[in-house]
């Protein structure tokens, strides 16, 4: 059995009957139980319960009810609410937690088929680029266990990458999808704005949230998009089902390209990217010359947006209604102080800081109208750079996986993000897909949409892949 | 940033510090701010803020009063509940 089989291989093994969801999904748990000690991409697993909806998917086979997922084990990050199961954001807040229903996407999964595999480990609340803050320890990148597999959504793009299941969800609120795609060799997918319903899954900034996916393909992830969106009633932000705003597949296309978005990077990680334009040039895609905003103007902007909602949606953690509380306290303000400075780790205290800074009268201008200006012109200059050129052409992340050990202080941790927040300022889709191996390393790039151009970049990634096998690459554990 | 405003952060956060995290967080809040404080050298008059990335703004829905249907679930997720209320220390002093 080949743990690195696609969507549409395993699907064919199921129906074949060459293999059943039972077998099947006792393999990825063997696989993931001899080697998740290494990566501990996983948080929470129940065998028996795996099992027992592998053998209800059979029956299903059997009658011939299948969904695409029938039978196909699919992982969820840990700020999924999974009805029944722990769902703790990897905090110590909310260790105990238990969701009483399912976030909207699970449901769809659910209803398609798909087996509820375990929860994968993430940083604390989202907030983090290289899953470093869990309160379940941090996640160790299955290409070099010495190294970070990124984050937040770290353990979803490490399971994918070690192969303990074809496909897993993850959250993007500044690049939490690409980046640990990147360092993971996987492809990592977070679609517009509203495609995907943003219900039960709990919230960091509610403005630049969006759930996708971390999956081996490029047609993977097509495949889970079309099963997890649609119209939501309870997210009053999810796009009407009815609005028909999704912009036509085309080929060839006109990719926008800055070289100024390379200056600082290594050379070894320009001259992926430059191969992959070659490719691109050779699939018959004309390239021009674009002027994107200034990376560390979005970035910043990015920070003081994302901190003031979070510490805005953060408040609810009180120690009343969720997760643990102090025992001792003697007053409401006791229980309340005792549960979050016990609870959050420091990352969290930290943004919560910045963001509470950012909205007080302490601060010395109005950070928040300041970022969200800039917001409007990030936003703006996209609108117009999207009248000429159908997709642009980024890195994922400035650097391959970093090393565990590596003393990264906070502005240099938040400069990972710097080529993926302006796609969240914008509410945009973007793709990364693995584009090369730099000291046996994998490093991806990005391509990045207009809205509703979702389409449009996973046919672009298929395409990619399909002249290319960076995607097929897997590391030795 | 200082430890006074520290303080007054940290009672709005409903959290406290011991005194090594104070310092701590004071220096990278510090350097935090010597980054983001760039946003104020661009000038931004006449331009509208973008609170939210969907222009054409939330869904309405009718405006009637609905459940989630969840009530009784949500509270089984609380230490402590009686006859339908959460209960807490006492808020009122005698």
């Amino acid at each position: 059995m080949d743990p690195y089989q696609t969507l549409e291989q395993l699907r064919q093994l199921l129906d074949s009957k060459q293999i059943t969801a039972e077998e099947l999904c006792r393999y990825f748990l063997d696989r993931m139980a001899q080697f998740d000690q290494q990566t501990n991409s996983f948080v929470s697993v129940e065998p028996e319960q795996v099992l027992a909806e592998a053998r209800s998917a059979d029956k299903n086979i059997d009658r011939g009810i299948n969904g695409q997922l029938t039978g196909i084990p699919v992982a969820h990050k840990d700020n999924f609410c999974v009805r029944g199961q722990r769902t703790s954001c990897c905090s110590n807040l909310l260790s105990t937690f238990i969701a009483p229903y399912d976030a909207t996407i699970v449901k769809n999964i659910s209803k398609d088929g798909g087996i509820y595999f375990g929860k994968t480990n993430m940083d604390e609340f989202a907030m983090g680029t290289s899953n470093q803050t869990s309160t379940w320890g941090p996640v160790r990148n299955p290409w070099d266990l010495s190294r970070v597999p990124g984050g937040s959504s770290g353990g979803s793009a490490a399971a994918v990458a070690a192969g303990f299941v074809p496909v897993a969800t993850g959250s993007d609120t500044g690049g939490s999808i690409r980046q640990p795609a990147s360092f993971c060799g996987v492809t990592g997918f977070k679609p517009t704005y509203g495609r995907l319903s943003r219900y039960g899954m709990i919230a960091f900034a509610s403005s630049l949230d969006q759930a996708g996916t971390l999956t081996r393909t490029a047609q993977d992830a097509a495949t889970m998009f079309q099963i997890m969106q649609g119209h939501d009633p309870r997210d009053a932000t999810s796009e009407s089902s009815s609005n028909n705003k999704s912009v036509s597949v085309k080929h060839p296309l006109t990719i926008g390209y800055s070289a100024s978005l390379f200056n600082d990077l290594d050379s070894d990680i320009v001259a992926r990217i430059e191969a992959s334009r070659k490719t691109l040039e050779q699939l018959g895609h004309k390239f021009e010359d674009v002027e994107v905003f200034d990376q560390d103007l979005a970035l910043s902007s990015y920070y003081i947006i994302s901190c003031a909602e979070a510490s805005s949606n953060l408040a609810r953690f009180d120690g009343i209604r969720y997760g643990s509380r102090t025992k001792s306290a003697a007053s409401i303000q006791e229980l309340y102080e005792d549960t979050r400075s016990q609870g959050f780790g420091d990352e969290v205290k930290r943004r919560l800081l910045a963001g509470t800074y950012f909205l007080s009268n302490n601060s010395p201008e109005n950070y928040v109208q300041k970022a969200q200006k800039l917001r409007r012109m990030v936003y703006d200059l996209y609108q117009e750079l999207f009248q000429n050129v159908d997709v642009v052409l980024a890195p994922s992340a400035p650097s391959t996986a970093f090393r565990l050990d590596e003393q990264l202080d906070s502005t240099d941790m938040y400069r990972q993000d710097r080529f993926t927040v302006p796609v969240n300022l914008c509410g945009l889709p973007a793709i990364s897909v693995p584009c090369g191996l730099v000291n046996e390393l994998p490093i991806g790039v990005q391509f990045i949409g207009p809205q509703y151009g979702d389409e449009l970049i996973l046919d672009l990634a298929d395409r990619f892949q399909k002249e290319t096998s960076w995607h097929l690459q897997r590391p030795k554990l | 940033m200082n430890s006074k405003i520290l303080n007054e952060l940290c009672a709005h956060c409903a959290f406290t510090l011991n005194d090594a995290e104070k310092e701590r967080l004071v220096a990278d809040l510090k350097l935090i701010l010597e980054y983001i404080d760039q946003v104020q050298t661009v000038p931004t008059d006449g331009i509208d803020p973008l609170v939210h990335p969907i222009s054409n703004g939330h869904l309405r829905k009718v405006d009637e009063p609905e459940t989630s249907g969840h009530e009784n679930l949500n509270q089984t997720e609380s230490v402590e509940t009686a006859e339908g209320f959460y209960v807490v220390p006492k808020v009122i002093e005698p």
